[in-house]
């Protein structure tokens, strides 16, 4: 197949960006896109054209939310459900133009090309995403109760893999499904309710102080998340946070 | 105040180089063969200026120093080459003959990739060929030493199938007396070969036993 390819092109995080645009040919339709992007690398290093393009990408599985990359104006492409590196080029026709630009959002600098810095993410984790009392070894299966829907609902919310892509389709820059996410995942389980108060307000507070932006209910997020994060993890969010300034001691 | 002077010859355009050729003063034209000329380079002035003065009549050697091919070899042509080297020679079926050529081959591609791998960039910005460069260079490293490895465990066991150790049946054929150990290597340095130390396998519960997957 042939493509070209306009990429964003950014040499540092204070330079000033812009769109390069290569021709690529002979691309097969079973290639996915990072496949792809090895491939223009090779040829721009081999033939000395450019600098090779940077993309984050570590797993290419699915599992390790690296690989963000905004593609024809959707993160992680035209295709749900999914992650950048399991999208396939036979999702796009022979002889299409693909745009491929980095996450855009305050929070989320350029470090070059098309990678991001997404520690913004660490940073609201480490503020709260945790339990800190001691659960001691693996209990035995059903010793704590946890009612069947529940248990569901925490695991679909841990299934965030902490991409940015609900940010970077956010209009706002918004990473309240995120938050929300992590929030659930811990809160809806009886080992994480101890310190849910304190947790949403720690890391609702880090998130923005970190200049993410406030949440429109557009959901843009829902939609373009690669693991279908649903948006009742906001709501829930959302009556945690109120929740917390009602009843937290402020000494 | 200069005169830009190209010295063309005079003349109609069809005959200014035959004029030309015959109204060069410089060298004699019946001395013209007796001069050797040597052209260093072949590009484009060098292949012009080799042609032009032969067919003057000067005797033209040409001297061309091949430089390396202008496709540069990344640091995945060496990673992938690497990868099939090791699938071929070390992979699950293997033998001495197959180990030894894996040996020298990866000794090979590793020379190659000090003299001629092609990182773009410098240290001090973000680069990612960098990176899978310095990754592979501890590749090479850890290969041989697979290679070693594989070579001194003259059995088949576990994954591995040691084509000169089989049953009639061309079941694994395991030795338990010489081999009931994990070898674990100790780095001595770059170059150096790296000492084994012997880590018995003691079984206290199980029953130390033969598979046979037919």
């Amino acid at each position: 197949m042939k493509f070209t390819l306009h990429i964003w092109r950014q040499e540092n995080a204070r330079a000033k960006g812009h769109f390069e645009t290569y021709p690529l040919e002979g691309i097969s339709p079973e290639c996915s896109f990072l496949e792809m992007l090895d491939i223009l690398n090779e040829q721009l290093i081999s033939d000395h054209i450019a600098h090779p393009v940077c993309f984050d990408n570590d797993c290419r599985e699915g599992i390790c939310g690296m690989c963000g990359l905004y593609i024809n104006g959707r993160p992680h492409g035209n295709d749900d459900g999914i992650t950048t590196c399991q999208l396939h080029m036979r999702k796009f026709k022979d002889g299409d133009d693909i745009w491929i630009e980095p996450w855009r959002a305050k929070p989320f600098p350029v470090i070059r090309d098309l990678v991001v810095d997404r520690s913004a993410f660490d940073k609201i984790i480490q503020a709260g995403g945790y339990i800190s009392t001691t659960t001691g070894g693996v209990p035995d299966a059903n010793t704590i109760p946890i009612p069947k829907h529940k248990a569901d609902m925490a695991m679909d919310a841990a299934s965030c893999i902490g991409c940015g892509a609900c940010v970077a389709a956010c209009k706002n820059a918004s990473a309240m499904l995120f938050v929300g996410a992590k929030v659930s995942h811990l809160t809806l389980l009886p080992q994480g309710q101890i310190e849910a108060a304190d947790r949403v307000h720690k890391m609702v507070c880090k998130m923005d102080e970190l200049g993410f932006g406030s949440c429109t209910n557009t959901y843009a997020c829902e939609a373009e998340c690669p693991k279908l994060i649903k948006r009742q993890n906001i709501s829930r969010l959302n009556r945690h946070w109120i929740g917390a300034l009602l009843g937290r001691d402020r000494k | 105040m200069m005169n830009l002077d190209s010295k063309i010859p005079a003349g109609p355009l069809a005959e200014k180089w035959t004029n030309y050729k015959a109204s060069q003063k410089l060298v004699n034209p019946a001395n013209k063969r007796k001069l050797d000329i040597i052209v260093v380079g072949t590009g484009l002035a060098g292949a012009s200026a080799a042609a032009s003065l032969g067919a003057m009549g000067f005797n033209v050697d040409i001297f061309c120093i091949q430089d390396s091919p202008r496709r540069a070899k990344t640091v995945d042509h060496f990673h992938k080459a690497l990868g099939k080297i090791m699938w071929e020679y070390c992979g699950m079926a293997r033998n001495t003959e197959s180990l030894t050529k894996a040996k020298q081959l990866v000794s090979e591609l590793e020379n190659e990739f000090w003299k001629s791998v092609f990182i773009p960039g410098t240290a001090n910005e973000m680069n990612p060929e960098l990176e899978k460069a310095y990754r592979l260079e501890d590749y090479f490293e850890l290969a041989q030493l697979v290679i070693d490895d594989a070579m001194h465990r003259e059995e088949s066991c576990g994954g591995h199938f040691r084509t000169e150790h089989q049953t009639q049946d061309g079941e694994t054929l395991r030795d338990d007396d010489r081999f009931m150990y994990v070898a674990a290597w100790e780095y001595q340095g770059h170059g150096q070969p790296e000492t084994m130390e012997k880590e018995p396998l003691v079984y206290e519960h199980i029953q130390i036993a033969k598979r046979n997957y037919k």
